[in-house]
């Protein structure tokens, strides 16, 4: 076997480190059997490759593994944020409030809907405040939502209110002439809960003398 | 062609303002900063003149509207930002969340909040619309600075659906929808400056825009 030149040798070994640079670790040094200094280098620079190849390869596998355990927890969240979406709290016993916060699809105003009918049937509710304070913008569409909405509960015999519309939405729906005569509408939450009070005979008053 | 960062040093050192303020106020600007004078658009240029009013707030107590119009001046050449543009493509329900989202991004802060509510209310009509009678569309949004700096907001909502049939009806009022489409587009109407509408059996393409007096540059944003 005639024996590489050192030249070519060295050129062989500069291939394999550009290879790797360009992060193709499998290409290996191929080594003559001549015992030399190049062969320690040769032989070096094979191990190293070797350790370069297997360190990416574990880090491909815990990217991926990282990638898989992202999308599980933006599910899982995503889930999360539909459950915690239209949170329905019983203030008093028969009276239930819902705050809207963020926007309203199609998907989540049915949810809406259809959570809140079902709690009104399981409470037994008599009140119902649907709380639109954290809405920044209402189109028609949402608006008749809420609208129907309250029409809804009507039918299920309770009363209900909307609150927390603001000056800027309340113009809006104005210019887009949209019907919410048919929803008693109140500034705020604390109001309608007030007038609620009232309506049961329950008396709200400070301790302090 | 100069960076933005360098420009606002530039301004800011010929000033009453004490170096170290300048320089503070500089070093902290947003990363749009980093680009050239002339690759900011309208949204992101009054972003940053914000940015800078707070500064210049922060570091000189008063407000300094003359100062905050030569950092306009020289940020624009005088000319105005360039427009900003944002197409979005309309397939779901939730795209119309979208595009209230970015109408909103585009107008905070250049718009009074209440006209900013009903041109993303309009915006968000439309963009329903497409959704709800052609499926699929297109909505373009752009905001323009003109040479007096007062801002022009476009909408154009595009599709190739079956058209609107009875415009005249919807337009006059007297067309009751049991969907809603009549009340949506005139309601768009109302909202915004003007809308034109072309349809036919080929698609809809609606045209509107908001104009709007220019930002005061001084005030709490």
């Amino acid at each position: 076997m005639t024996a590489v030149n050192q030249k070519e040798r060295l050129e062989r070994v500069i291939d394999a480190l550009a290879r790797a640079t360009c992060q193709d670790y499998s290409h290996r040094v191929p080594v003559q059997d001549v015992d030399d200094e190049l062969l320690e280098l040769e032989v070096g620079v094979n191990m190293l490759l070797e350790d370069l190849e297997r360190v990416s390869r574990q880090n491909a596998e815990s990217l991926g593994e990282i990638e898989r355990k992202n999308r599980e927890i933006a599910e899982r969240s995503a889930l999360a944020l539909r459950e915690l979406a239209t949170p329905i709290i019983v203030v008093w016993r028969g009276v239930l409030t819902l705050p809207v916060i963020g926007a309203v699809d199609t998907e989540r105003s049915a949810d809406m809907m259809d959570a809140l009918l079902n709690k009104v049937v399981a409470e037994q509710a008599t009140h119902v405040v649907i709380d639109l304070t954290g809405i920044s913008v209402l189109d028609t569409r949402t608006a008749d939502h809420f609208v129907r909405m309250a029409k809804a509960v009507r039918l299920l015999g309770a009363s209900c209110y909307i609150t927390g519309i603001s000056p800027a939405i309340a113009q809006t729906l104005a210019q887009l002439s949209v019907d919410t005569s048919s929803a008693r509408t109140v500034q705020k939450l604390s109001d309608a809960l007030r007038e609620v009070f009232h309506e049961l005979g329950v008396v709200v008053r400070s301790s302090a003398a | 062609m100069a960076l933005v960062r360098d420009a606002v040093a530039d301004v800011l050192r010929n000033t009453s303002l004490v170096p170290v303020a300048a320089r503070s106020i500089v070093t902290t600007l947003p990363s749009s900063a980093g680009g050239e004078v002339g690759s900011l658009d309208v949204v992101a240029g009054h972003d940053l003149l914000r940015y800078l009013a707070v500064g210049l707030r922060v570091f000189s107590s008063a407000p300094q509207p003359a100062l905050l119009e030569e950092l306009h001046r020289c940020l624009t050449g005088g000319q105005g930002f360039k427009p900003a543009n944002r197409v979005l493509t309309v397939t779901s329900d939730h795209h119309v969340v979208t595009a209230q989202e970015t109408a909103h991004a585009m107008l905070r802060g250049l718009f009074k909040p209440t006209d900013c509510i009903r041109v993303v209310t309009a915006v968000s009509e439309l963009a329903r619309n497409i959704y709800l009678y052609a499926q699929t569309g297109e909505v373009r949004l752009t905001m323009a600075e003109e040479p007096d700096w007062s801002l022009l907001f476009q909408v154009v909502a595009q599709d190739r659906g079956p058209g609107i049939p009875n415009l005249d009806e919807i337009l006059s009022g007297s067309y009751r929808s049991k969907t809603g489409l009549g009340k949506g587009l005139l309601g768009a109407r109302t909202l915004l400056d003007g809308l034109d509408i072309k349809t036919g059996p080929g698609g809809t393409t609606i045209k509107g825009f908001k104009k709007s007096r220019p930002p005061d540059l001084s005030r709490n944003p």
